[in-house]
């Protein structure tokens, strides 16, 4: 190499010095703040002197061309004929710059968006983008960060094609759920993997909080502790070759996180500040019924003679029970009531208890950030203190978080250099208490609370209610939300601390050794406390009874009286060590290589204590003893418990890079991953996972090279296969140590056995193709990326159902053979660009087909096999119109026939007991062929609009996230055969009741017009209850686009700064989610979460922010 | 040279963790593979300990109690007690069938893998063996009792009743085996079993496991469902004359009978009754009738009066548990030696019951009554001396589908139902996921 460049040095210069030469002189800023720019290349493009040399945009210090200085000066001698010099700098565009008769020039470099010559990270590697085979994608933090939003993973909805993100609720803090082209894996987590400057974080597989059971969770991420204020860039590894040196974690893809550093040059320091105003949620979306309506609708069930299921629930069957009138009202009607009953009916139609106001409200959020950093040649440094906090709209809730970054880089020798970087962050989430019931869920409260149920009575009291599913089984617990409210809190605390470690020698000009290690601590604190009088400490007091019940109360409790307090101290600790050796030579200026093995160990660690004391103060802090009958008791309520696991893994890994001519590149990876498997087949201890790929960089073609209109036109492919092993699988009997009490005083070892035995488990092996183009036309003004993938999983693992003779109800098998295929397009434009107007645009569109091609069926299954349909299919069955009562038809052969026909449905004991048990003639997979296949719910497609306008200072950006063709099945707003007047619901009951919704069913018991349903009403009862929900009366296609954003800037001009003593200053304004275009979404709050009736709203807000630059 | 040697230096350094199999070999601390003698005796104590009460659930369907109406809401034990089993309401209690089976698979292991047990003796493994075989057979028993047919001799070779699990294999089809065939496997697992089993009897505190006197215990209760009279009738003295015992009412009534540390205590493994069982009801008006409420020690013992009615008093703790005691084998021996026409020797046994449970005075006045019987008057008196001994300890709705599977009414707020004579409900269906997970145990 260094002969190479010896000989460059020679020949080159003959070559141009042979003409007259002159001395240019002049500085480089950057264009976007006026900093001065260290570093740059100012050179002269080997275009312009006609000479097929080096590669564009590198200079190796001869002196073609130069460096700018610690001032961000450069002087170069060029040819006196030469007309323009070039200057690059990482990170911003190059820019040819006129030098005809002067001497000095000032330039100023626009920050680069998106385009060649920029450096793609990811993780372990820098790889120039010019070199870069496989699909990834990078996007600068600026463009997307949102005002007012805590976590990053909230901001990429919309923004990257092949990239969805979908805020899991309203509530302060939570996760977004990432998808990277479509679910990957049937099997454990379908979460990516987030790596921050390298380092992996861990502890960031986000629940389903579409799942009753996680409703109430506080969920601390590690990604959540990060401040976006800090961030620099994001880029997002979507193929196997760009993720297969993460290894087997990586099977859902990667997010790379660069956070911000020093630049070398004069100190600078940013101030921003938000501050956001957060409306309440809309509850006319839900269409439930006031007080008023509800009556109507429980007079017109009592009505009913027929609808005897929970008769007697219901504030007005309650009436009508203790003043006797429930005949008189079954035989003759309102009027035949006595008038204490209809005065007390009519009082409930006038009662509004404000659920809205009393559990929601609007909020105001705050978000402040300050940043110092700056350095010198041999030294950077980064500063950054954050401060963000959020009410919640619900009630009772809110998030604080405090962040402090430093990240310092040294230059120790001229072939040395080290960095560290800590980021600490500290929350503090904030709930109350709703575990233990379903409805004490505020947004589950809402949705099914009774509208006449007060709150509190006329003295401010609390009104408990004796009709909800509050009360526990046999007795009944008085339930108020308000109180659970006030008695009750949950506060979850975090503490993280990541640092990371960076040593970078160069070793030889060609080889360079990295050692990286990063260690992340999280500590978390989670309380819960309840005051006596709370319905929590009612609930679990009462589980502690023994003896008889006596007025609603046991005679004993092992539990003392008074409230509950309960702690949980969690640490985990994890360190991830790496060490790379990477080799990079140029042979003879055509053959480019770049080699790198390395290895990488880790371990993480978890424990956590967790104690609960009962009988407590919360005013003195004291609690009292709890005596327990025996170590059964004990078990139920402990008082101590401690949880510790380890694990470890440990990696090896290589990649190989060629490049002839700058356009063919051609990459290969592997990577061996072993982890700490235990009671698993040692031949599976380590995955060997590797990615073959390769491009074409079509515009370094001579017959390109001079089609001035194509600015960039590069072609890409891959291949990668990935694997994984279920790890829960042993083919042996693994049993989990416990304890276990069988007699009174005698407790020994016991060990639970976690699953059956299997050996008959093989890989799942996934293996991607990828094909993709990057184009860039008339001078980069438009940029498109297109990709199309082709992912196939064969021998997919999945959970399958077992015969519970079995001991289990399920295990582990490769059930499944799977395809996704999908397209990602990607253009950005530059629509007008004048001095004083700029309009962009970037549009992102994604499509991506899922088809199971084989698959092993439930046992158990409730749909037909889905081979060549999608894994997220909707079933229904199609119906025929409603009969005369008002209850599903079908059709079948041509005919419209009953349920009882199209099922096939037989008395199964006419003889012994006519009318008792209700049987169909055909098998379940009779039954299951019912169901017709519409399509699947994932949408058709996705993607997002982000059109950004500038005119002078003000800056205008509206973004926008689309999803088309999504089938979705509406949960239906009633059960036919057993809706519970206990509960509220939609509207549409009321009009289906009065006649005037003749599409939607008419309640149903086994009573119904003279007993001839009683079949049907089993079959929906409990033979076949999915088949209700199936019905396609529910189901729905549904498209929409959500503004996500509209964000309005205001930057002030540099004559006014001056003045200031300030370098840049910008003030925004911008609403979050301010409203959503789409095909209907009737009776919920947001298409995102259609027919979940436990999500949350997602959160409308309105920000004002101003950032200032010293 | 030495260039050469730094380069080799750090390619080691980067690429060879050589000890990497040893930190990876992390020992988990929840996690195990059986291999060891204690291991397999830890299975066992796990196997015994998930017992489901189900014993509890049954009681809901004899005629033994009554739905306490003024409690809140009973809805999920209510279609239990109505035998509504076709269409129940959605929040009622289920059988956990699959929790038995999940007992049947602890067994299965040990049977199969027990034999090679490192660190124990010969003994110990048999003991552990033994252990296994007879839980696998109770398991067996008390599932064909609820799911199956109740054995007809003549019937019994055709008549459904559960699958046998007798290996844990996860491809194996459970078909329903006929009630013969699983009579036959159980008592073939009690032979099996009693032949290693090497304790006669467990000590108070350890008797949740099988011993020889448990097992013969079980013998004679298989046998007396089966209408095996004479062999019930000899398990029953085989195992009287290791354990004969009765708590004596008479000399301390502080003590119910069917504690696990009474003195006829010889199995204490299953919970018979629960916190469902005993807040939602009261004893039935049959068994208030059944009993001399003054005269009678067992009755302040079992129940509790609460205003006119009285609640179940055999708690739910773990001291209460109860499988077999000897109470049980006299009223074996003296039904087996009724129906075989011992008269005298019927009564004497259920005399000896009879004398440690009754007043002295109203003792003296029974027997007379007793000795006076016929052999049919004799049989019901017997019956009627489990319905009152035996209450609430799971043994009624066996008792019914051996015996006479009467009519029973009951009633809940005004509604009635009738489980008739003969009713083909003394069978349970299979629970819905049961079903749903082996389709061969459709109806």
């Amino acid at each position: 190499m260094r002969r190479m460049l010896t000989l460059l040095l020679i020949l080159l210069p003959a070559f141009v010095w042979a003409q007259e030469m002159k001395l240019i002189k002049g500085k480089v800023l950057s264009e976007s703040d006026g900093d001065v720019l260290i570093g740059a290349s100012v050179y002269i493009d080997k275009a312009t002197i006609g000479a097929e040399t080096g590669m564009k945009g590198i200079i190796e210090n001869i002196s073609l061309g130069t460096i700018t200085d610690f001032d961000g000066n450069f002087s170069l001698e060029v040819p006196k004929q030469l007309n323009t010099i070039s200057c690059s700098f990482l990170g911003f565009e190059t820019q040819v710059v006129d030098i005809k008769g002067k001497s000095f020039v000032t330039i100023k470099l626009g920050e680069s968006t998106s385009e060649l010559g920029e450096v793609i990270v990811t993780g372990y590697q820098k790889i120039e983008k010019r070199k870069v085979t496989s699909a990834v994608v990078k996007v600068n933090a600026d463009n997307i960060r949102q005002a007012g939003v805590a976590n990053v993973d909230q901001m990429l909805s919309g923004q990257l094609a092949g990239v969805t993100s979908v805020v899991q609720s309203g509530a302060p803090g939570a996760p977004a759920k990432i998808r990277i082209r479509g679910t990957a894996s049937l099997n454990g987590t379908q979460d990516p993997l987030w790596v921050l400057d390298g380092i992996p974080l861990e502890g960031n597989d986000v629940p389903d909080f579409n799942d009753k059971d996680n409703i109430d969770q506080l969920y601390n991420s590690s990604i959540a502790g990060l401040n976006p204020q800090d961030i620099q860039d994001i880029t997002v590894l979507k193929d196997a070759a760009a993720t297969a040196i993460y290894g087997a974690r990586a099977a859902n893809g990667v997010i790379v996180i660069t956070s911000k550093k020093g630049k070398a040059g004069k100190m600078r320091v940013q101030l921003t500040s938000n501050t956001s105003f957060i409306s309440k949620p809309d509850f006319d979306k839900l269409n439930l019924m006031n007080s008023n309506e509800k009556v109507d609708l429980e007079l017109l069930m009592a009505g009913r003679k027929d609808l005897t299921y929970n008769a007697s629930k219901g504030g007005v069957a309650q009436i009508l029970n203790a003043n006797n009138d429930w005949d008189n009202f079954q035989a003759g009607g309102i009027d035949a009531i006595s008038a204490e009953s209809l005065a007390a009916i009519n009082q409930l139609r006038t009662i509004d208890p404000n659920l809205e106001d009393e559990l929601y409200q609007n909020a105001v959020n705050q978000d402040h950030s300050l940043s110092i950093s700056g350095g010198s040649e041999n030294a950077t440094y980064y500063f950054s203190a954050g401060a963000h906090t959020e009410k919640g709209t619900t009630k009772g809730t809110s998030l604080n978080r405090y962040n402090v970054t430093l990240k310092t880089d040294f230059k120790l020798t001229d072939n040395l250099s080290f960095g560290v970087s800590m980021f600490a962050n500290q929350r503090r989430n904030q709930s109350f208490l709703t575990e233990g019931s379903m409805l004490t869920n505020p947004s589950q409260y809402i949705r099914s609370s009774n509208p006449y149920l007060r709150l509190r009575d006329e003295n401010g009291n609390y009104v408990y209610n004796q009709n909800e599913k509050g009360s526990w089984r046999i007795v009944n617990l008085d339930y108020n939300i308000l109180e659970e409210r006030e008695g009750t809190s949950h506060v979850l605390k975090g503490n993280n601390l990541n640092s990371i470690f960076n040593v970078n020698w160069k070793v030889h000009p060609n080889l360079t050794y990295r050692s990286q290690f990063g260690y992340q601590v999280d500590k978390s604190n989670t309380t819960k406390e309840a005051e006596q009088e709370t319905y929590f400490v009612r609930r679990t007091r009462y589980k502690s009874g023994y003896g008889n019940i006596v007025d609603n109360e046991y005679e004993n409790y092992f539990l003392p009286e008074g409230g509950i307090i309960k702690n949980w101290d969690a640490e985990s600790t994890y360190y991830n060590w790496k060490n790379i050796l990477q080799y990079s030579k140029t042979f003879n200026e055509l053959h480019e290589v770049d080699v790198m093995v390395g290895s990488e160990i880790r371990e993480s660690k978890f424990t956590q204590v967790a104690t609960s004391a009962y009988g407590w103060n919360s005013k003195n802090n004291t609690s009292k003893p709890v005596i327990y009958r025996d170590e059964e008791d004990a078990k139920s309520f402990p008082l101590f418990t401690k949880t510790y696991r380890k694990n470890r893994y440990a990696s090896f890994f290589g990649t190989a890079s060629y490049t002839f001519n700058r356009k063919y590149t051609f990459f290969g990876s592997v990577r061996f991953d072993g982890s700490d498997l235990f009671g698993v087949d040692s031949k599976y201890r380590y995955l060997p996972l590797y990615a073959l790929s390769g491009s074409w960089n079509a515009k370094e073609e001579s017959f390109f090279r001079d089609v001035n209109w194509l600015s960039a036109l590069k072609f890409r492919s891959s291949f990668g296969l990935q694997g994984n092993i279920d790890k829960q699988s042993s083919p042996y009997i693994v049993g989990t140590p416990t304890t276990v009490t069988n007699l009174p005083g005698n407790s020994e070892n016991g060990i639970t056995v976690m699953g059956l035995p299997n050996d008959k488990l093989r890989w799942e092996k996934t293996s991607t193709y990828n094909v993709g183009f990057d184009l860039s036309v008339l001078r980069h003004a438009v940029r498109m990326s297109f990709d199309y993938y082709h992912r196939k999983g064969t021998d997919l693992i999945g959970s399958q159902a077992v015969p519970l003779e079995n001991g289990f109800n399920s295990m582990s098998v490769n059930w499944a053979e799977m395809t996704n295929k999908g397209w990602e397009l990607s253009i950005s434009t530059r629509n007008i660009k004048t001095d004083d107007f700029e309009w962009n645009t970037n549009f992102n569109i994604a499509h991506n087909e899922n088809k199971v091609l084989k698959e092993q069926q439930q046992i158990n299954s409730t749909t037909p096999s889905r081979e060549g349909y999608s894994a997220n299919s909707v079933w229904v069955i199609k119906t025929a119109g409603l009969d005369e009562n008002g209850y599903p038809q079908f059709e079948k052969d041509g005919n419209i026939v009953s349920a009882d026909e199209y099922f096939s449905l037989y008395d199964q004991m006419a003889d012994y007991y006519p009318n008792y048990l209700a049987g169909s003639k055909l098998t379940n997979e009779e039954l299951n062929d019912l169901l017709v296949n519409v399509g699947s719910r994932d949408p058709k497609y996705s993607g997002g609009i982000i059109n950004t306008f500038k005119y002078k200072n003000i800056d205008l950006t509206v973004s926008a996230n689309f999803n088309l063709g999504m089938n979705v099945m509406e949960r239906p707003p009633y059960s036919m055969t057993q809706y519970d007047k206990s509960n509220n619901a939609s509207r549409v009951l009321l009009d289906v009741l009065r006649g005037n919704n003749k599409s939607l069913p008419n309640l149903m018991t086994n009573a119904s017009a003279d007993g001839q349903y009683w079949m049907q009403q089993q079959l929906y009862t409990n033979m076949r209850p999915d088949f209700y929900n199936s019905l396609d009366i529910w189901h729905k296609e549904v498209n929409y686009l959500r503004i996500s954003s509209i964000r309005l800037g205001y930057t002030l001009g540099k004559d006014m700064l001056q003045d200031l003593g300030l370098s840049s200053v910008r003030l925004s304004f911008e609403a979050r989610n301010p409203f959503v275009i789409s095909n209907g979404y009737d009776g919920y709050f947001d298409p995102e979460s259609f027919g979940n009736i436990y999500a949350q709203p997602q959160q409308k807000s309105y920000t004002i922010g101003v950032n200032l630059t010293f | 040279m030495r260039k050469f040697s730094k380069y080799l230096f750090l390619l080691l350094a980067v690429v060879s963790f050589s000890a990497c199999d040893d930190y990876l070999d992390v020992k988990p601390k929840d996690r195990v593979i059986p291999t060891t003698g204690e291991d397999f005796r830890d299975l066992l104590s796990s196997a015994y300990h998930a017992i489901p009460d189900d014993k509890a659930k049954l009681t809901f369907r004899t005629d033994e109690v009554k739905l306490n109406e003024s409690r809140y809401d009973l809805s999920n034990v209510k279609d239990i007690y109505m035998w509504n089993d076709a269409n129940p309401a959605d929040n009622t209690i289920t059988y956990t069938y699959d929790i038995f089976y999940k007992v049947i698979m602890y067994a299965n292991h040990v049977i199969a893998e027990g034999d090679g047990a490192t660190e124990a003796t010969q003994e110990e493994i048999d003991q552990i063996l033994g252990e296994a075989y007879l839980l696998r057979a109770y398991i067996h028993f008390n599932l064909v009792n609820m799911f199956g047919k109740p054995y007809q001799k003549a019937s019994a070779a055709t008549d459904r009743g559960i699958p046998l699990s007798l290996e844990i294999d996860s491809e194996a089809e459970y078909i329903p085996n006929t009630v013969a065939e699983v009579y036959e496997q159980i008592q073939s697992d009690i032979t099996d079993g009693l032949s290693k089993l090497k304790v006669d009897t467990y000590a108070t505190g350890l008797n949740y496991r099988f011993s020889k006197v448990a097992a013969l215990a079980f013998q004679s209760r298989v046998y007396l469902y089966m209408a095996e009279y004479a062999k019930a009738q000899e398990s029953a003295l085989e195992a009287l004359k290791l354990k004969s015992d009765l708590q004596d009412l008479v000399a301390d009534n502080s003590k119910a009978p069917h504690m696990y540390d009474a003195v006829e205590s010889i199995l204490a493994m299953d919970d018979n009754v629960n916190d469902d069982l005993r807040s939602a009801t009261y004893i039935s008006e049959e068994m208030k009738a059944a009993f001399d409420q003054t005269n009678d020690l067992r009755f302040a013992l079992y129940f509790e009066a609460d205003g006119e009615e009285f609640a179940i008093n055999k708690g739910v703790e773990l001291a209460s548990k109860c499988t077999f005691r000897t109470a049980e084998l006299y009223l074996i021996v003296a039904e087996c030696k009724a129906r075989l026409d011992e008269l005298d020797d019927a009564k004497d046994y259920l005399n000896q019951l009879k004398a440690k449970r009754l007043t002295a005075d109203f003792y003296t006045t029974e027997e007379t009554r007793i000795n006076a019987l016929n052999k049919a008057d004799l049989i019901a008196e017997i019956a009627k001396e489990r319905f009152r001994e035996l209450a609430f300890e799971g043994h009624r709705w066996f008792d019914l589908r051996r015996t006479t599977q009467k009519e029973i009414v009951h009633t809940y707020k005004g509604e009635t139902a009738t489980l008739i004579k003969n009713d083909p409900r003394y069978t349970l269906r299979f629970p819905q996921e049961a079903i749903d997970n082996n389709p061969n145990l459709r109806d």
